[in-house]
């Protein structure tokens, strides 16, 4: 064997230990969902294969789980767009236009996301309240657009900067607006970049538990990760297998959209724009 | 339509202090004239150019399009680049890589809302005029690099744009390509009459196509002329060894008396100035000079004789029909281009000027433009 199979047998090795270890957890999440007994690893259950939690979590009144769905999804979806139409328009004038102190303002308002958590959640309780907005979709697409606009700020200023400047300067010979070429001429050519930060916005306001947990009271607006945080509560004991089988529902979203927008990167828009 | 720019100046502010990139410019660009700014790299050409287009704010001057005002900081007067209806062609072509071909030609159209009927016989008009009807379908990540700049230049043309500015558009094609591209550029520009500013750093380039050429360097006009006057009469050395190739001798020399008449000390060899041009260097009496003389005005000789200057042959270049000569003299190494083929490195051969072609330089006015 040469050195060179030994090396790539070693990258391989490397590579499947990496997915082993990422996807062991999902794994077995979703085999527990389709177990009849969620202990089925000790030697005197059998597995007893089943779609019974799975239809209870979908079909059962009492659960709500098709609702914390629709909460998280709408919740979710317009935080992810709102945060990166605003990020945008500051990317823009981040990328093209002399802001003085733009290094300053980028780290001012990436300081944004650096409280914890917890230290906001009890004032944001309180702002809400004062609203009325406690329980309603708005009490957290709001936070959550404020909480990734950071994140979604500086992933765009690095895709902005990536287009071409020739690009900008042949949108405003063409007699565009600066908006103008921002939406015909850099969104389009930014577009896997847009896609791929407004999925990171998405993923992280899906997940989000903390000011779900404060913020909502009850179905009408709780999220999916409240909402299996809190099945425990409506049974005497521990429903692991629903439990496992609405997560296992929960990530299918995130994985459809990951697919999606690979497709987008690989399309690699950004071939032919200049020379090369 | 005629282009005027008065004493335009523009100073960049950046990190390591304030930077002229163009310092006290001014043209008058006749109606459909193809005018050409040529210059070093970092001459201030380009921004020359953004200036014309829009795209920069000029800190001082007046830039007017007939006799419309579009930039008069000292007025308060600037138009955007979509009020000047000013078409530019990229180095880099700048197609919008998700528009296919037809799209990026109609875009300013597009953006101008133009009826749809209109914009497609717009497009195929323009497409027509650069030969690629065929290619209207395909994306510019489809298209060699000849192909793309005719989109580009077809992009440029499509609205009847009243300047037509080209920034480097040849740079990035090979040397063939180059040369058709040029010749269709002049046949286009030609056709279309539109008053068109074109930089480029290639002097062949700019003297193949321009109906006149400004010199720049940096950021201040060093000569304005027709390509027959930059050859032939180039103010300074600067433009006397930037046009050209292979590029000017410049000799060190001295002016003085020889029996009466004017002539040029070259190391021990004296040149004998004909009365015009004697008159012209008779103020730089006694000074040291510096004398340009071409490759091509140098005649090769087999024997010494006097006003003849003697070297060895120290290279030769064969470039096809005529060999370039690196002859090494007292006055240092000189290029002499010539028919000559059957001389080898060493020989001692001697070297005649014609007194009508040598330029005189006063180096004093050298210094002052560097």
């Amino acid at each position: 064997m040469t050195e060179e199979q030994s090396k790539s047998i070693l990258v391989a090795l490397g590579a499947v230990l990496t997915v082993v270890f990422c996807l062991s957890p999902f794994f077995y999440m979703a085999l527990t969902s389709l177990s009849r007994h969620p202990d089925f690893l000790l030697p005197d259950k059998p597995f007893g294969i089943t779609f019974s939690n799975f239809l209870s979590v979908i079909c059962s009144d009492s659960v709500h789980f098709m609702a914390f769905l629709r909460n998280s999804l709408i919740i979710s979806a317009a935080s992810a767009v709102i945060s990166v139409l605003i990020a945008s328009l500051a990317a823009y004038a981040v990328t093209r236009l002399p802001v003085p102190g733009k290094i300053f303002l980028m780290f001012l308002i990436l300081s944004v996301s650096m409280f914890p958590p917890v230290s906001l959640v009890s004032y944001l309780f309180k702002l809400m309240s004062v609203l009325g907005w406690v329980n309603t979709y708005q009490a957290l697409v709001f936070p959550y657009t404020a909480w990734t606009l950071p994140l979604s700020l500086w992933i765009l200023v690095s895709y902005f900067a990536q287009v071409p400047r020739d690009l900008d300067k042949a949108g405003l010979i063409d007699g565009c607006s600066r908006l103008q070429i921002l939406i015909k001429v850099i969104f389009p050519v930014a577009a896997p970049g847009i896609f791929s930060t407004m999925l990171l916005a998405f993923i992280f306001a899906f997940n989000e538990f903390l000011f779900a947990l404060m913020l909502t009271t009850d179905h009408s607006a709780r999220t999916i990760p409240v909402g299996i945080a809190l099945f425990e509560g409506l049974h005497g004991q521990i429903p692991w297998g629903e439990i496992m089988a609405a997560a296992t529902i929960t990530t299918i979203p995130v994985v459809i959209l990951t697919l999606v927008f690979q497709r987008r990167i690989i399309q690699g828009l950004t071939r032919g724009a200049v020379k090369g | 339509m005629k282009l005027t720019l008065r004493s335009l100046s523009k100073r960049f502010i950046t990190m390591r202090g304030p930077v002229d990139a163009v310092r006290n410019v001014s043209l008058d660009i006749k109606e459909g004239e193809f005018f050409v700014l040529l210059g070093p790299s970092g001459c201030g050409k380009s921004t020359l150019l953004n200036l014309v287009a829009g795209l920069e704010k000029p800190t001082t001057g007046e830039i007017c399009f007939n006799e419309q005002v579009v930039a008069a900081p000292e007025k308060g007067i600037f138009l955007p680049p979509r009020k000047r209806n000013v078409a530019m062609v990229l180095q880099s072509y700048a197609l919008y890589p998700h528009l296919n071909v037809f799209e990026n030609i109609a875009f300013p159209l597009r953006v101008a809302k133009e009826k749809d009927a209109d914009i497609r016989i717009a497009v195929g008009e323009a497409a027509m005029m650069l030969g690629i009807e065929k290619l209207l379908e395909r994306r510019p990540a489809e298209l060699s690099g000849g192909q793309r700049q005719r989109v580009s230049i077809a992009r440029a043309i499509v609205r009847r744009p009243v300047v037509f500015l080209l920034d480097e558009p040849l740079s990035n094609l090979d040397a063939q390509l180059r040369t058709s591209t040029r010749t269709e550029l002049k046949r286009l520009q030609r056709e279309l009459e539109i008053t068109t500013l074109y930089v480029t750093h290639d002097q062949v380039e700019a003297m193949s196509l321009g109906d006149r050429i400004a010199l720049l360097k940096n950021g201040a006009l060093v000569q304005v002329g027709t390509p027959e006057v930059m050859y032939e009469h180039p103010k300074t050395c600067f433009a006397a060894t930037f046009i050209g190739s292979p590029p000017m001798n410049l000799i060190p020399a001295r002016v003085k008396e020889e029996k009466g008449q004017c002539a040029l000390a070259l190391g021990g060899t004296a040149v004998v100035l004909p009365p015009e041009k004697a008159e012209q260097v008779k103020h730089l009496e006694k000074r040291r000079v510096s004398v340009g003389v071409r490759p091509e005005h140098l005649t090769l000789h087999n024997q010494p004789k006097s006003q003849r200057l003697s070297g060895t042959v120290i290279a030769i270049e064969p470039l096809g029909r005529e060999v370039l000569l690196h002859v090494s003299t007292e006055c240092g190494e000189i290029l002499v281009l010539g028919p000559e083929k059957d001389l080898t490195t060493g020989d001692t051969i001697h070297v005649s000027f014609d007194p009508r072609r040598i330029h005189v330089f006063d180096p004093r006015q050298q210094e002052a433009e560097l």
